[in-house]
């Protein structure tokens, strides 16, 4: 080992030439001599230390070049906050992800949230925090009617079954949850719903790009949905989750009416129902698909739990199709239901690709669908373009200009 | 033909004296940061590299997280990196300090020596970046599972070292977002169930998908030991 090598835990052996650099020598934090730091500086310099290295034109344009970029570009860190779970990625101003982060939330309490959002941020900024020139905004969704123009929370609350030690219940009502992370990260934060945030994504990147109409409906462990029309989101709810579609038999839905959406396609609905209809105990949609896998009994009944998922979806769709008229239904699921080549994709999708015989008018039976599967950051990307549009001004035109010169 | 700037040309000397004279002048900085980040480079990169970076911050009461091992100094292209990084903060930070004149010819300091203790102060926070990284490819590699060569003796740096690379290398060759995403959910310490759930898959393709990558990086490891074999 060299003089030079540092020794483990501590500091690098002196050399005989060195300036004493390991002496405290009396100085107090911020005026300690320049004329002290000069020396140490004129020893690095001189060349004479082992290790100084030759300085390359590349590198010192690299440094420039990152310079600016810390100075001049702006940022957004997108959130997409799950039940005790957290997915965030840094992204540039034409969506580029950067960086990526994910955390497992012990707490849905709201300021332990709000905790670990800010942590997750100063994660991924922190090597963006070096001026006030950068400018950084936060997008956050999740699976609640939210007022964007306030980032206020009206309702967020998950109940998942057979799973209430480690993930006991929780209800956020009218959370001024934007506010909260702003304070806590001192940047501007804008807060959305997740199939919102899941349209401006389809808009700047997907199936979205080239109509200028077009709903979305999100399945997950609820339903969600979601209308871009006039180059902007609705303004209003649109909660398809709670539209009725088995008003007889239907079980309850946390709404109140029987036979929501929601209760028979989402994640939690078609687990239930999968595990009434097999009589065993089934935790998730995707146990719920890998038992539909079997040859069995139990398995074929299953996939009626699918089956009947995917009519409940044709029949929103098809009701959307005559309210709207879309050109374009984006359908967001898990792969396990979108992707075909499963038994319980397969039932499902055959089912939610009849969405036309509910539509009530021929003339809006051209609108077509697209199936498409959820990807693990895209959630949070989705939230970045939240923060873009709503805080940085970034438009989805602004962003694609590069990217459609890429791909030409 | 205009003149090359360098260290000893005298240009960063003018570049002082006109900062001197007349503060802040935007038609100078393009050619006095390229003067500073070279020189900043030699001054960070030569303490970076030699690992003497942590006795100048103690020294100048500079907080920082200190290493906890040989590993946790940065070699190579890692000790590069950082100092580059460092430099490039410490010339944002500086400009910034130049434009709201928040440094005075007669504060003591050459401008180039404040430059230094700018980039000093963005030292620490881009080190520990580095070793949270660090820490992050080891975790995922436990997490993976996968085969790489451990190294026989865990005191010697060199070995580390060529484990952390070898570690990073197989992050970054993770093939798809939802496998990154699984490697880093069981870093966490969940469940193939509760991870597949999360992700939306089914179970056994996730099992799958985690063992061909397994096997993928068995065959690549033991090609790569024939291809290095004497």
């Amino acid at each position: 080992m060299t003089a030079q090598q540092p020794i483990d835990g501590g500091v690098p052996a002196p050399s005989r030439r060195r300036p004493n650099i390991l002496s405290n020598g009396g100085t107090t934090a911020g005026v300690a001599d320049s004329t002290e730091l000069e020396d140490l500086i004129s020893f690095a310099l001189r060349g004479d230390g082992a290790q100084t290295p030759d300085i390359r034109d590349q590198d010192v344009s690299q440094v420039l070049h990152r310079a600016d970029e810390l100075r001049e570009k702006s940022y957004a860190v997108g959130v997409e906050l799950l039940p005790y779970y957290a997915i965030a990625v840094l992204t540039d101003p034409a969506g580029t992800v950067l960086g990526e982060a994910q955390r497992t939330l012990a707490s849905m309490d709201v300021a332990a949230v709000v905790d670990a959002v800010a942590e997750l941020v100063r994660e991924l900024t922190e090597e963006l925090v070096v001026t006030c020139t950068a400018r950084i905004a936060v997008g956050l969704h999740l699976a609640g009617p939210v007022d964007s123009r306030t980032g206020r929370v009206h309702f967020y609350g998950k109940h998942s079954p057979g799973d209430e030690a480690s993930r006991p219940p929780f209800v956020w009502q009218e959370v001024p949850l934007g506010g909260l992370i702003e304070r806590a990260t001192g940047l501007p934060t804008a807060v959305e719903n997740d199939a919102n945030a899941f349209a401006l994504y389809q808009r700047w990147f997907g199936a979205g790009r080239d109509v200028d109409k077009f709903a979305l409906v999100l399945v997950r462990d609820g339903v969600g949905g979601s209308l871009f029309a006039d180059g902007k989101l609705f303004d209003g709810p649109f909660e398809i989750g709670n539209l009725v579609v088995y008003p007889e038999g239907g079980r309850t839905c946390d709404c109140g009416n029987q036979g929501c959406l929601e209760v028979t396609a989402g994640g939690f609905g078609i687990a239930e129902t999968a595990a009434v209809f097999a009589d065993r105990e089934i935790s998730s949609a995707a146990q719920a698909a890998e038992l539909a896998e079997e040859f069995s009994e139990a398995a074929h009944k299953v996939r009626s739990a699918f089956t009947a998922a995917g009519i409940a979806v044709a029949k929103a769709l098809g009701f959307i199709t005559t309210l709207v008229a879309p050109p374009r239904i984006i359908l967001y699921g898990p792969s396990f239901m979108v992707e075909p080549g499963s038994k319980a994709a397969d039932a499902f999708l055959r089912e939610a690709f009849g969405f036309k015989h509910y539509v009530s008018h021929d003339a809006f039976r051209g609108c077509e669908l697209v199936v498409t599967a959820l990807r693990p950051y895209e959630g949070a990307q989705a939230a970045a373009i939240v923060a873009l549009e709503n805080c940085l001004g970034v438009t989805s035109a602004q962003a694609r200009a590069p990217r459609d010169r890429h791909t030409e | 033909m205009a003149r090359r700037p360098t260290l000893d040309g005298g240009f960063l000397d003018e570049f002082e004296a006109a900062l001197n004279d007349h503060g802040f002048q935007p038609a100078l900085w393009p050619q006095g940061a390229e003067l500073l980040a070279r020189y900043g480079l030699r001054v960070i990169g030569s303490w970076t590299a030699s690992g003497e970076i942590f006795a100048v911050l103690s020294k100048r009461r500079i907080r920082y997280q200190a290493p906890s091992g040989p590993h946790h100094y940065p070699r190579g292209d890692d000790a590069v990196e950082i100092a580059n990084e460092a430099v490039a903060r410490g010339l944002v930070r500086l400009r910034e300090i130049l434009e709201a004149q928040g440094w005075a010819a007669d504060g003591g300091a050459r401008p180039r020596t404040f430059f230094i203790t700018q980039c000093l102060y963005q030292f620490p926070n881009v080190y520990r970046r580095w070793c949270r990284e660090q820490l992050l490819q080891e975790l995922l590699w436990e997490a993976a599972d996968a085969d790489l060569p451990e190294p026989t003796d865990g005191s010697d740096p060199a070995e580390l070292v060529v484990a952390r690379q070898q570690a990073a290398e197989c992050l970054r060759a993770l093939p798809d977002d939802r496998l990154r995403f699984a490697v880093r959910m069981r870093a966490e310490g969940h469940s193939m169930a509760e991870i597949a759930a999360t992700l939306g898959v089914l179970p056994k393709s996730l099992e799958n998908a985690l063992g061909r990558y397994r096997r993928k990086n068995r065959h690549r490891h033991l090609d790569h030991d024939r291809e290095t074999l004497p």
